[in-house]
């Protein structure tokens, strides 16, 4: 019988301790995530998801310029056409990071002077 | 001689008073908000989180579309043609030289995105409508940063041009090599 209860107070203890690494492992874990950055980075936590529409246009491209073989002018030739196909893509998106969303007027706050007089 | 030295010196100490004291000013006034600035910031605090919130969807987006769009142009075009032209035992001093610099740019990149995202997200935490004075000035950082990061980009987006007039420059030099090779046979 207290053989029994033993057991059952080392299994209990077991469990215990199972649970308090597991959280704090855990916990610790979440830290690195959130102080390392990578949270902000990562587009797979809830209301980040990419939409439908925005997976159609994700510049993707199959071109690849081989890293072997002779370079001469008509390589050059192709290589430009590509990388310049290539670099489009970043002037699709107008304007990156620009002001005016944090702008006093876009967030409703009067300028210092109008709000004066 | 000497004497020129103290009187600089006699003039240097209030010239930088005055331009710490002015400094100082200009800060307080970047962040000092009267009354109706405030008010407006209580009163539509619901709506510009929401905004703020939007804006945070937008901009993780923006900065995936852009980190493909980096990530697409190095590894399939410019560290194949870097490793062709060794490869190829024509290697470019200033080709490789700009390589490098798209490569700390990038870095500097996630670097300036990660911090503009956690002012952004201190910001849409801060209650704007009880404490509309500590959200401006959250608001002026996360503008600072915001700036940083579109400098970064302009930067990243003007070395891709850089990088695009040295292989036309050595798509020249080759071209006229051919043509005097070509001539001399």
């Amino acid at each position: 019988m207290q053989e029994s209860g033993l057991h059952s107070k080392n299994l209990l203890i077991l469990g215990v301790l199972a649970i308090s690494i597991s959280l704090v492992t855990t916990i610790a874990s979440l830290v690195i995530y959130h102080n390392s950055g990578d949270i902000y980075l990562d587009r797979s936590r809830p209301g980040f998801l990419p939409d439908e529409e925005e997976v159609e246009t994700k510049p993707e491209s199959n071109y690849s310029f081989s890293s072997t073989g002779n370079v001469d002018a008509p390589v050059l030739n192709d290589f430009i056409d590509h990388y310049e196909e290539a670099v489009d893509v970043i002037d699709n998106l107008e304007s990156p990071f620009s002001a005016t969303p944090l702008s006093d007027e876009s967030l409703g706050i009067p300028a210092a002077e109008a709000s004066k007089n | 001689m000497n004497m020129s030295k103290k009187q600089l010196i006699l003039a240097a100490v209030p010239a930088l008073a005055l331009v710490s004291i002015f400094c100082f000013a200009a800060s307080a006034s970047a962040t000092d908000l009267n009354d109706d600035q405030k008010g407006a910031i209580s009163q539509h605090c619901a709506t510009t989180k929401q905004s703020l919130k939007t804006l945070q969807r937008t901009d993780a987006r923006s900065r995936a579309y852009l980190g493909s769009a980096y990530e697409s142009l190095i590894a399939n075009y410019i560290t194949p043609l870097d490793l062709r032209l060794i490869s190829s035992g024509r290697p470019n001093a200033n080709l490789t030289t700009i390589h490098s610099r798209i490569i700390d740019t990038r870095k500097q990149f996630i670097s300036d995105y990660t911090s503009y995202s956690q002012a952004l997200e201190d910001l849409i935490a801060t209650d704007c409508q009880s404490s509309p004075e500590e959200f401006y000035t959250k608001l002026v950082n996360t503008r600072e940063k915001r700036a940083t990061l579109s400098t970064t980009t302009t930067n990243m987006r003007n070395l891709f041009s850089e990088y695009l007039t040295d292989v036309k420059l050595l798509r020249n030099s080759l071209t006229s090599t051919d043509q005097t090779e070509k001539e001399n046979k």
